[in-house]
């Protein structure tokens, strides 16, 4: 289970440049050295659990935080989200939504899937900066999970 | 008047004419038969007094007859008839009680029968004693003849008299008869007009009523169709506006964020004018964006569905205008409120309707140093008619339709800021409430807005 201290971040976005720009506002925090980039909803499963059919408990990988853009090609983020939450392996693992979505019916479905923030992206530079690298700062070095 | 309605007349009016009816044909039948018991006894003073005339004679012939011949075998009938005589006489007075007249003849019938029944007894006692000569000069003799003849007119009088009443009672009858007849008659035939006219007339209503509900039926399934269109084209408009606003942010992000990493990493790069111009692109960015979020509150509002309830619109315009004061960066403006009568509505969004008109109102009368607004209300033809009014900077007549489209603006951006959707969302609402929004203005002199909402009652 060392390789789970790993990986400290999955970062799942499709999205080059908004995924840059995370990555940005996380190396400002010194949290950039431990990222792992998903593109989309199969890679971000697989990232976690191994292949995806075969989830051995051997090559499970936890990440200490998640975050999660909804809308991405293939599996969607509210299914990454779902296999995440339902899972009693993976369940404390803090999975932050970091989307454009201001649909209020994927704020409700996110919460009710068990989602541990819900952040819009905003369109402003410095705001993205602070709310990145701000939940970045609070999931990782202030929030305390469960050891597994 | 309605179906039922009708129903129950026609049903009413029938059954008072069956009622009329029975009443009348219970009148002309007790009348049919007291006539006909009349009638009876007519007939048995007819039958009576014709017997009597028969035997009468009968005596005559037979007295005379054993006069003439002396035999034995004349007497008996003689003798019977005789009493059958004087027992009619008493049957015949019973029977003329009811009769004055009739009964007076009678009366006068009794003496000259028995005179004349004594007459003929004299003529028979004669004959026997073997008095033939005084036998005969009795058969010839004045006084035989004068009284038969006396009491044949009596006969002939009540008998005259009697067909008469016969005749009267009997046409008295028939015209009873037909009085029974013709009220059964009118009252069958009114019965039957009274049925026609209820079931031609229902017919017609049921036919209308058919016709009705059939042109119902079929503005249903209109409805429903535009209906069903109406849903589809809100489920497209809203994923449209689901990836506009997933998918339009990604670039502007982009542009914004990498201008501010090239003015971050190569600030020393860049010279004076080479910043200005990247800080164009991010304030373009940042109004884009404001631009897009605007977009999705509007189209946002108009899928919300309303959830309607009495509105104090006091409270809820002083609330508004809470908001107002704490959202404007312009000096405030001096308020009216006047008593407005309360609406029934969906309370979020027609708060929102008046946070932007009051909004409105106090940026556009913002550069008056009078600034004044005013909220007004009353009820008028069956619905709330609201108005906010300001001495403003106001705006031609001639754009006031433009006025509640989308991102129209009257004013630049520069003197007003302003989404461009504040009047569009206002607009929207209140439609979605049935009800009107229109505007006033006058260039320099102010604007008022006005908006209709049903009453609260």
């Amino acid at each position: 289970m060392n390789e789970a201290r790993e990986v400290e971040i999955l970062l799942v976005e499709d999205s080059p440049t908004d995924a840059e720009l995370a990555l940005r506002a996380l190396r400002k925090q010194n949290l950039a050295n431990k990222v792992t980039l998903a593109r989309d909803g199969v890679e971000a499963v697989t990232a976690i659990f191994g292949s995806d059919d075969l989830d051995d408990g051997g090559r499970l990988r936890l990440p200490r935080l998640i975050l999660l853009d909804l809308n991405l090609p293939r599996m969607n983020g509210l299914e990454v989200l779902q296999r995440v939450k339902s899972d009693p392996r993976t369940r404390h693992v803090p999975v932050v939504v970091l989307t454009s979505s201001q649909e209020e019916r994927d704020v409700i479905e996110s919460y009710e899937l068990g989602v541990n923030s819900y952040i819009i992206k905003p369109v402003d530079f410095d705001k993205f900066m602070d709310a990145v690298g701000g939940l970045g700062f609070y999931w990782l070095l202030l929030n305390r999970v469960p050891r597994t | 008047m309605t179906t039922e309605r009708k129903v129950s007349l026609g049903f009413l009016a029938g059954l008072v004419a069956m009622f009329a009816v029975g009443i009348a044909a219970t009148f002309s039948g007790r009348e049919l038969l007291r006539n006909s018991a009349l009638l009876d006894h007519n007939y048995e003073v007819l039958r009576t007094i014709e017997d009597f005339h028969l035997r009468i004679l009968e005596v005559e012939s037979m007295s005379r007859g054993f006069a003439l011949s002396g035999k034995e075998a004349y007497l008996e009938p003689y003798r019977d008839d005789s009493n059958i005589l004087l027992e009619h006489l008493v049957l015949l007075a019973e029977l003329t009680m009811d009769d004055p007249e009739q009964h007076e003849r009678v009366a006068r019938l009794d003496p000259a029968t028995r005179t004349k029944l004594e007459f003929n007894d004299r003529l028979v006692k004669a004959r026997r004693d073997g008095l033939a000569g005084q036998a005969e000069s009795l058969m010839d003799s004045e006084e035989g003849r004068l009284l038969m003849l006396e009491i044949r007119g009596l006969i002939a009088e009540i008998e005259g008299e009697e067909r008469e009443h016969l005749v009267e009672r009997n046409e008295a009858a028939q015209r009873g008869g037909t009085r029974t007849l013709a009220a059964v008659l009118i009252g069958w035939s009114i019965a039957v007009a009274l049925a026609a006219i209820s079931g031609v007339s229902i017919q017609r209503d049921l036919r209308l009523r058919r016709q009705v509900q059939a042109a119902l039926e079929q503005a249903n399934a209109k409805l429903e169709l535009a209906n069903s269109q109406l849903d589809a084209s809100n489920q497209q408009l809203e994923s449209f506006s689901y990836s506009v606003s997933h998918d339009l942010r990604i670039p502007l992000r982009a542009i914004d964020g990498y201008s501010r990493m090239l003015l971050e990493d190569f600030a020393g790069a860049l010279d004076e004018e080479g910043q200005r111009l990247l800080n164009v692109v991010r304030n373009s960015t940042t109004e884009m964006g404001r631009l897009i979020d605007a977009l999705l509150a509007f189209s946002r509002a108009g899928r919300q569905p309303l959830a309607l309830e009495r509105i104090d619109m006091e409270s809820l315009v002083r609330d508004a205008w809470e908001d107002v004061c704490g959202s404007l960066n312009s000096q405030l403006p001096r308020i009216v409120f006047h008593a407005l009568p309360p609406a029934r509505g969906d309370r979020s969004t027609v708060r929102q309707v008046a946070v932007n008109l009051l909004s409105n109102a106090a940026k556009f009368s913002s550069k008056n140093a009078d600034a004044r607004v005013e909220v007004e209300g009353r009820l008028d033809g069956g619905v709330n008619v609201y108005c906010v009014r300001d001495n403003g900077c106001g705006f031609d007549m001639k754009y006031a339709e433009r006025l509640f489209n989308v991102f129209q603006r009257l004013h630049l951006k520069e003197e007003y800021e302003g989404s461009g959707v504040g009047l569009a969302l206002v607009h929207s609402v209140i439609l979605r409430h049935g009800g009107r929004v229109w505007a006033e203005g006058e260039v320099g002199k102010g604007a008022a807005f006005y908006f209709t909402l049903p009453p609260s009652e």
